[in-house]
């Protein structure tokens, strides 16, 4: 992007040019405020779950509405309607509170769902009966979705509910914990794609996906003939017999269906001889031998079909399955199929490249709802099977009351299914032999903007192991739709990536309305027409979603009607039409996962959206929607914006321009949003930061303080950033903002300062600088067992001689849980639990009622299981919780609170992907100061810009200074902004240096710097790498139970390992009796007694083998060594140990 | 040793002769004598606030290592007094205990900390076992100052129906310094006046809502701003040397104004000659910030030469209350004086 660009913030007159008929308009980003208003940062996640629950639920039920019985015929339940209720959560038995909100969830372990209703009609006896809400299972409600109590509430409602009004929702919670659905990438389904196989060799490729089937259909060729290959099929059928068991025997029928230019009908003539050459020549020969290669994989479903059968079910139902034979006419599919051999000559021929895989037209979003509708269908089929086969089985017997299906009803089949699969992101899905790990994540709360990052992911289902580039690489495709910065580095770079700013993701649209406009504005059935015209010269092909609608001479006219319906507002907004010119097609897509995004409409070189418009959306009196009713703004998809002239700014608008940007900055993403002048840093310093945005501390949501997180890190007086960006405003990282403004001197200071390491200003850090909160907790459940017994939670004991708590209980209150306020120490109980010894008697439960057992209870014996504090650093106890779980048992939640202030070692980084440690803390006298008495709150070294060539962190210092003397807020907005020209005149106006350095004295001698600093503001996030929680060493400790060696890891106190490597460099300087020490003494040595005679090792002094004691001796070995030896003893092999006195020598 | 040149010279791009060879005493061939150092010495008061808080003054004739040495000890080595312990009796206001304290301790506290001894001892607190003290100590006249502060919210019963904002609708909604009591301890009633208060009333402490309360006495110590921030009597103390701008050449018309305006606003006046001719003269060197935006114009950079004086000390004192400034900087020359005594009795230490 070009320096001079007119900034958007303020728009400079003098660069329009006064001829050209457009005019910049100022304001064009408050497009994007009323879009995210509109839209939300998750709307995604949020309308695909609607869509689910509204509408894909009711198509699950129609599908599968019946369920008869095969013992009796009279019988059968038929589903007549399905809602999802509103959320509530069941307290104990049959009781329901209707009141739950998604926080008591959060705080009390719970699933936050709503119950899954039917209305459903079936027999009863000789009866028929008629049910209405009868619940079958519960479905976990997506957050601030339709069904969600905090749908459309304003702040005020927000705050009472004890939720954030910045929380983006588009989460589940489950069992306590917030789980995500991420979005997943795959190719998209019921498309022709050319690649080329393992062996290079060209295919064409259809993945089919109905409601009932998933099934991938190729078309190859070998030796120049054409082959229809099939996972159903034993071998290639010969497209030929293919099409004539179609009921296509008409060879010129074949041909044509490819094509009637003569390169078609040569290239065709092959797979035609083929036919001949197997003496296939009426439909009847063609079905047969395709029934010798079908497989027949039939696990249930007892009766087996005569072959001709089979053969028939596959070519209606299997092969090429999105393409519908409707009452047995199989011509579409014929059809189909002829285009896959056209498209796969056409590359042969190298009239066509192969798909592109990596383009975005040819993806696939897929989103919690439809990952849910999947689950769902899987689950509602099992539990339908399940009441089948009930009532197969009770149907038969005479039973005194009629047998009620309802009755046989059970709700956790489906309820565990939805919340299993989402609290361990396995998603098992039988029918389609999906199995997929990791679907769901836990919401990474570090900060505000880790959790809106986490939201707007994208997970790629490619192999992270494979070393191919194309699929990790930035495609083309991608502007606008996908973050180009937002990405991880090392294993999953390029796979795992993040919607831009104004992206958005399509749901399924309804497709009649489009199939009749198509047909009304002149598409010609394809049924109705001869062979020889599909194919002709003049006639285009129209597709919807991938299926043959028709032809059509005039396909311009059907793209300019359909996009002039789709403006209008009549048909989905969402709906694409693109062209492609080589096939001669039009391509109508209104499926769901496309990737979609808005732009202005151009006209006669004219942008639609005027300065009015805007001044009326100023006012509220226009909304996002309206710009698209009125036809001033429309989405555009990937494909649809091949076919479109867009000008990324009004002045580059031309004669042949169609559409015009919104705004530039919307092509990054929020993570790299927060970036200020992010066009001026070297692209991987965006991507670090965008990393390390998640690691910021700060503040998380306005409910903070409410909540009870296994961690959360929170930042004391955070602070908004002085360079600001329009995406900051929007996602309002300013009311949550992570990180403080800090005065930094850029210069030398100390040697403590080399390898980005910080000095800080110990002034600052009493001030209040850097200084955090880190809560934690601790839990612990009191439960109820069957025998009736149950924990119990005990007061503090006392110290016999001073009648006070024991060092362990000294926080105690009376009812055995921590005291609020409380000072936790290492060792120290949290809640005294006492768990009964025996806690399962089948006995007591079967023998004797309850009274028996209530016998039992009072001398059951109980043993300590207190939950205590393991931490050598204290924290206190903010918060105790006391309440219960879904499984009734009393659950305990102690919130603890550290402060820390900044100390040598915290990691701290700035916005532009320059991260360090602190290196020293300076005194504030021994720091210079400038003319004014300021000193800077870190001092970061110069070293760090030459190789990052992090130019917007120059320029956000710069910025920044002016921004705190102009008194307003400055803006680093990507492709916009203040720029450098006029912020070094505010600078100037102030009376600094208009180049932002300031000459400064060192506080150590009092001598002027012989170097003017750099000196200003830049924003500083603290991220959660502290050394508080990764400082370990060890001189005693623990051992593992096995090898009585040292335990590892600093959670378990565990030793530093010396591993091999270290062990070589002891052997080759030869510090024998170190390596000694090291590796045994001080690890696990252990004395034995070994028999001198046969070698085996005896015990106190005894040789067992010899029965003597004669000739013991004991040595010392590594537990290890001991426990290696016993192990091959166990297994048949004996060790035999040969023993030399020391002393004899050689 | 006479002065090479006792100025410093800010070129386009760096400091020149910033080296103070003046201060190398070790190889000075002639004989060093405190009555004609001390001659040379000069300080004049520019500029006092009416409360005496804000100091100017120059400092004049002296080598930088004796002016920082000034600086240095008025931020870290003049003691004051600060909250430094403080017994929460109630805390139920969302600002968690640690970060009050921390607020608490940082208040300014006008009382004179020359009345106060250093405080011998580490204060109670927590003791070996880890478990916080039990009960507050009395505190020691000598070394405590004793503050009280407890505050609850409640609704305001007389809160007009209309109003929103949390000032008219709750009482003690926002909790402000002002709302410190002092407690005398032993004879401080008599002895100390004017008696100890907070410098500021208006400090935002915490906010409280409904219900909630604070009740904590803080007890204040001596100490010294090397320590903690909270005890440095200054906001700061500093100093810049004197700017001298010499314009080499004569500047006209058109660019005398530009050369006004490259420098702080009543540096550069713009007389009239006996030509009729706008010239620019230096005004008021001493208001220039030093910006050196001159010095971006070619044709005027040539004309003017931006140096500093090295031996003029323009210093800045600003009390953060405790003390009048002018009294700080008597207080920290003691120190200094202390200090040199101390150095003397360990260098004679040695050389005997």
């Amino acid at each position: 992007m070009k320096e001079e660009e007119p900034s958007i913030d303020s728009i400079d007159e003098e660069t329009v040019d006064l001829r050209a008929p457009v005019k910049t308009l100022a304001d064009k980003w408050l497009l994007v405020k009323a879009f995210l208003r509109v839209r939300g940062l998750v709307k995604q996640h949020i309308a695909s779950f609607d869509y689910f629950v509204k509408i894909e639920i009711r198509k699950i039920l129609k599908a599968n509405e019946r369920i008869i019985s095969d013992a009796n015929p009279s019988f059968y339940l038929k589903y007549l309607d399905i809602r999802v209720g509103t959320p509530s959560s069941e307290e104990g038995f049959n009781q329901l509170n209707e009141k739950i909100t998604p926080h008591e969830c959060r705080l009390r372990d719970m699933t936050y769902s709503a119950p899954i209703v039917v209305d459903i009609e079936y027999t009863r006896g000789n009866q028929r009966v008629l049910r209405h809400n009868l619940t079958i299972g519960r479905m976990p409600i997506m957050l601030r979705s339709s069904k969600c109590v905090l749908k459309d509430q304003p702040p005020a409602q927000m705050a009472k509910l004890q939720e954030c009004p910045h929380d983006p929702g588009g989460y589940f919670i489950v069992r306590g914990s917030e789980k995500v659905i991420l979005i997943h990438e795959q190719l998209s389904k019921n498309r022709i794609m050319i690649s080329r196989n393992h062996k290079k060799e060209l295919t064409c490729e259809v993945l089919s996906s109905t409601q009932e089937r998933k099934s991938k259909t190729y078309i190859i060729s070998k030796k120049r003939r054409y082959y229809l290959r099939h996972n159903q099929l034993s071998d290639d059928v010969p497209v030929g017999i293919v099409l004539k068991a179609m009921g296509f025997e008409n060879d010129h029928d074949i041909v044509s269906a490819v094509g009637i230019e003569e390169r078609f009908v040569a290239g065709m003539a092959p797979s035609v001889e083929e036919c001949e050459r197997s003496q296939v020549v009426t439909q009847k020969q063609a079905v047969e031998y395709i029934g010798s290669k079908v497989r027949t994989t039939r696990t249930w479903g007892s009766s087996s079909k005569p072959k001709e059968h089979e053969a028939r079910d596959f070519l209606s139902n299997t092969m090429i399955a999105h393409v519908p034979a409707v009452d047995g006419n199989m011509k579409l599919k014929a059809v189909y199929i002829g285009l896959m051999i056209r498209r796969l000559m056409q590359a042969e021929m190298g009239e066509s490249e192969s798909d592109d895989r990596d383009f975005y037209g040819n993806k696939r979003l897929e989103l919690a709802g439809s990952l849910l509708a999947l689950l769902f269908e899987d689950l509602f089929k099992r539990f339908n099977s399940e009441l089948k086969k009930i009532a197969d089985k009770t149907v038969i017997k005479p039973l005194a009351a009629a047998f009620d299906i309802v009755k046989h009803m059970r709700q956790d089949l489906i309820t565990n299914g939805l919340t299993n699969a989402l609290a361990t992101g396995n998603w098992n899905i039988k029918r389609f032999r999906i199995d997929r790990q990791g679907v769901t994540q836990v919401l990474s709360r570090l900060s505000y903007i880790s959790a809106l990052g986490m939201m707007t992911r994208i997970n790629s289902t490619f192999e992270k192991t494979r070393k191919v580039s194309g699929p990790r690489s930035l495609q083309p495709s991608q502007w606008g739709m996908l973050c180009p910065s937002d990405t991880p580095e090392g294993e999953s770079c390029g796979l795992v990536k993040n919607l831009a700013l104004m992206s958005h993701i399509t749901t399924d649209a309804d497709e009649q309305p489009i199939v009749s406009l198509l047909f009304k504005s002149g598409v010609e059935d394809l049924m109705l027409l001869p062979w020889t015209q599909i194919h002709n010269e003049d006639q285009h092909m129209v597709f919807l979603n991938g299926l043959i609608i028709g032809l059509t001479k005039d396909p311009m006219r059907i793209v300019r009607i359909v996009r002039a319906v789709r403006r209008t507002g009549f048909v989905n907004e969402f709906v694409s039409v693109s062209t492609n010119a080589a096939q001669r097609s039009v391509f109508i897509a209104s499926d769901g996962g496309r990737l979609c995004r808005p732009y202005i409409i151009v006209e006669d070189g004219r942008s639609a959206v005027q300065d009015k418009h805007i001044q009326e959306l100023h006012q509220g009196i226009r909304t996002f929607d309206d710009f698209i009713h009125d036809g001033l703004i429309e989405y555009l998809d990937v494909n649809e914006m091949n076919d479109a002239a867009i000008a990324v700014y009004d002045r580059e608008i031309g004669a042949e321009t169609t559409h015009v940007e919104i705004e530039p900055f919307t092509l990054l993403g929020v993570c790299a949003g927060l970036i200020p002048y992010p066009h001026h840093n070297q692209s991987p310093r965006n991507t670090y930061q965008c990393a390390m945005g998640k690691q910021a501390m700060g503040t998380i949501a306005y409910n903070q303080r409410n909540r009870i997180d296994s961690l959360m890190y929170l930042l004391v007086y955070p602070q908004r950033p002085l360079v600001k960006t329009k995406t900051i405003e929007l996602c309002n990282f300013e009311k949550l903002p992570a990180g403080q403004n800090a005065i930094i001197a850029v210069m030398s200071y100390s040697g403590y300062d080399i390898e980005d390491a910080l000095v800080l200003n110990k002034a600052a850090l009493d001030r209040g600088y850097g200084r955090c909160l880190v809560y934690k907790h601790s839990k612990g459940t009191a439960k109820k067992y069957p025998n009736q017994t149950y924990d119990k939670v005990m007061g503090p004991s006392l110290d016999p001689t001073t009648r006070k708590p024991i060092y362990k209980h000294a926080v105690l209150d009376l009812d055995g849980i921590v005291c609020a306020g409380a000072r936790l120490e290492h060792k120290q109980v949290l809640i005294n639990k006492h768990v009964p010894v025996v806690s399962v008697d089948p006995v007591t439960q079967s023998a004797t009622g309850p009274s028996g057992s209530a016998m039992t209870t009072r001398n059951v014996e109980f043993r300590e299981s207190p939950i205590s504090y393991k931490n050598p650093v204290p924290s206190y106890a903010e918060r105790v919780l006391l309440t219960c779980n879904e499984d009734d048992s009393y659950l305990i939640k102690i919130l603890q609170r550290q402060t820390r202030r900044p100390e040598l070692g915290d990691k701290f980084s700035s916005r532009h992907g320059q991260k360090g440690v602190c290196g020293l803390i300076a005194a504030q006298e021994d720091v210079p100061f400038n003319d004014l008495g300021m000193c800077p709150d870190m001092i970061m070294n110069p070293h760090g810009f030459p190789s990052r060539m992090t130019v917007g962190k120059l320029m956000e210092l710069l910025s920044g200074k002016a921004a705190l003397f102009e008194g307003r807020f400055h803006y680093g907005t990507a492709f916009g902004g203040d720029q450098v020209e006029t912020v070094k005149d505010e600078l100037a106006r102030h009376g600094f240096n208009y180049l932002g350095k300031d000459m400064l004295t060192s506080g150590i001698t009092g001598q002027s710097l012989s170097a003017y600093i750099y000196f200003g503001p830049i924003y500083y996030q603290k991220l959660k790498h502290m050394v508080l929680d990764k400082m370990h060493a060890r001189a005693r400790g623990p051992r593992a139970v096995l090898t009585r060696q040292p335990t590892e890891g600093r959670a378990r106190e565990g030793g530093l390992r010396l591993g091999e490597m270290e062990r070589d460099c002891l052997i080759a300087y030869g510090a024998s009796m170190l390596l000694m020490e090291r590796l045994m003494v001080s690890s696990d040595a252990f004395k034995v007694d070994v028999c001198s005679t046969c070698g085996l090792i005896g015990y106190s002094g005894w040789c067992q083998r010899c029965r003597s004691s004669q000739t013991m001796a004991t040595i010392t070995i590594p537990y290890a060594c001991k426990l290696l030896f016993q192990e091959l003893q166990s297994m048949n092999i004996v060790p035999q140990l040969r023993l030399a006195k020391y002393t004899d020598g050689k | 040793m006479p002065p090479v040149d006792n100025r410093i010279f800010m070129d386009h791009e760096r400091v020149l002769n910033t080296h103070d060879a003046n201060s190398d005493m070790a190889s000075s061939s002639e004989p060093w004598s405190v009555e004609k150092y001390c001659e040379r010495i000069r300080v004049e008061i520019v500029n006092e606030t009416s409360d005496g808080m804000e100091l100017e003054f120059d400092l004049i004739g002296v080598e930088a290592p004796i002016a920082n040495a000034l600086r240095r000890v008025l931020l870290a080595e003049v003691p004051t007094m600060a909250i430094e312990k403080i017994y929460m009796y109630q805390n139920t206001s969302l600002i968690q205990d640690e970060v009050l304290s921390h607020r608490l301790g940082l208040l300014p506290i006008r009382v004179d900390p020359r009345k106060f001894a250093f405080p011998l001892t580490k204060t109670i607190g927590i003791n070996e076992s880890g478990v916080d003290c039990d009960s507050e100590p009395p505190g020691d006249p000598k070394y405590n100052v004793i503050f009280e502060l407890k505050v609850k919210c409640t609704k305001n019963p007389t809160a007009p129906k209309d109003a929103t904002e949390p000032k008219d609708v709750f009482i003690n909604s926002s909790v402000y310094s002002s709302e410190f009591t002092w407690c005398p301890i032993g004879d401080q009633e008599t002895e100390l006046l004017p008696h100890p208060a907070m410098v500021h009333d208006d400090i935002l402490v915490a906010k409280l809502r409904p219900g909630q309360e604070i009740e904590a006495r803080c007890h204040c110590v001596k100490g010294l701003g090397r320590d903690h921030a909270k005890f440095s009597p200054v906001c700061t103390a500093t100093y810049r040397l004197l700017p001298i701008i010499k314009i080499k050449e004569e500047i006209k018309g058109e660019a005398a104004h530009l050369f006004q305006k490259s420098f702080s606003d009543g540096v550069i006046a713009i007389n009239v000659n006996s030509n009729g001719e706008e010239v620019a003269v230096v005004q008021d060197a001493r208001r220039d910030l030093c910006s050196r935006n001159v010095l971006i114009h070619e044709e005027l950079a040539s004309k003017v030469e931006l140096s500093r004086q090295r031996d003029h000390f323009m210093f800045s004192v600003e009390s953060s209350g405790a003390l009048r400034s002018s009294d700080l900087v008597v207080e920290a020359c003691k120190v200094l004086e202390e200090k040199t005594r101390d150095l003397r009795r360990l260098v004679s230490s040695v050389i005997r």
